[in-house]
């Protein structure tokens, strides 16, 4: 695909997860999802060291935080640091979207945060949201 | 029309729509793709910038703009806004600040829009380019 294509693909999906996280519907995340795979997709075909290539590095991580998946996020992270010739700056910014997402987590959950892994804080988050401080029990 | 320091007057026509309609819409959607839309044409029509894409709410600004001349590429982020209750002196302020935190762009520039009194306003900061 073209990046002219996945420029416009991009465009509408950001729109359409925007509008839907603004609804608060349960579809955002999955919308959010989709931002994520096209800016993996234009982070494929433009280099780190061109600016849309850091834009879509940056959005395809940030996007997959917005879908809930934060596993995918530290996924994206560690591929794109690992990148040869990776600007400093982008693996700032890119380490800064982890780091901002745990300290969010241990700010909500400092006990778990404490004698947890990061990942799993987030599972047990996202189990209590989702079945109640008995879900976590069962 | 306020383009960076020049002013000027433009006349502005689109086709009309069937106010019977209106109802059916959100009236802040409504102003927010209203301004989108003329923002986006502005730039267009007075520096000769095309769109790239749309950038998300971390980038500093919702789009990311290009101006080519003599096979040299430029990145803008542009950031938009748009009000139908007051003046856009206040939001262009607040929009130029947003703005200005965008980096990996060659220039940053805002565009606002008010309807109360038909006018735009295009911006551009000028601001230090981040060493990589």
């Amino acid at each position: 695909m073209s990046i002219e294509t996945l420029n416009a693909l991009v465009s509408g999906a950001i729109w359409r997860a925007e509008q839907l996280d603004e609804l608060g519907l349960e579809t955002a995340p999955s919308a959010w999802m989709e931002v994520s795979k096209l800016e993996e997709e234009i982070a494929k075909i433009t280099p780190a060291k061109e600016a849309e290539g850091r834009i879509a590095r940056r959005g395809a991580v940030r996007a997959a935080f917005q879908a809930n998946d934060p596993v995918r996020a530290r996924e994206l992270v560690e591929r794109y640091t690992a990148e040869k010739g990776i600007p400093k700056s982008l693996r700032n910014d890119l380490r800064g979207m982890l780091k901002a997402d745990s300290d969010e987590l241990s700010d909500e959950f400092p006990f778990a945060a404490k004698h947890n892994k990061p990942n799993d804080v987030r599972m047990l988050a996202n189990q209590l949201r989702e079945c109640g401080p008995f879900g976590l029990v069962a | 029309m306020a383009i960076e320091s020049s002013r000027r007057h433009c006349l502005l026509t689109w086709l009309s729509a069937d106010l019977g309609t209106l109802e059916q819409h959100d009236s802040k959607r409504i102003t927010e793709d209203g301004a989108e839309a003329i923002a986006l044409a502005v730039p267009h029509e007075s520096k000769a910038w095309h769109v790239v894409r749309r950038l998300q709410q971390g980038e500093h600004a919702d789009w990311l703009l290009e101006h080519r001349s003599n096979d040299v590429r430029k990145l803008i982020a542009f950031e938009v806004g748009g009000t139908d209750r007051r003046g856009i002196a206040a939001l262009l302020r607040e929009k130029l600040a947003q703005v200005a935190k965008s980096i990996d762009v060659d220039h940053r520039c805002a565009g606002v829009v008010g309807f109360k009194q038909p006018q735009t306003a295009l911006q551009s900061v000028e601001m230090p380019t981040r060493v990589h």
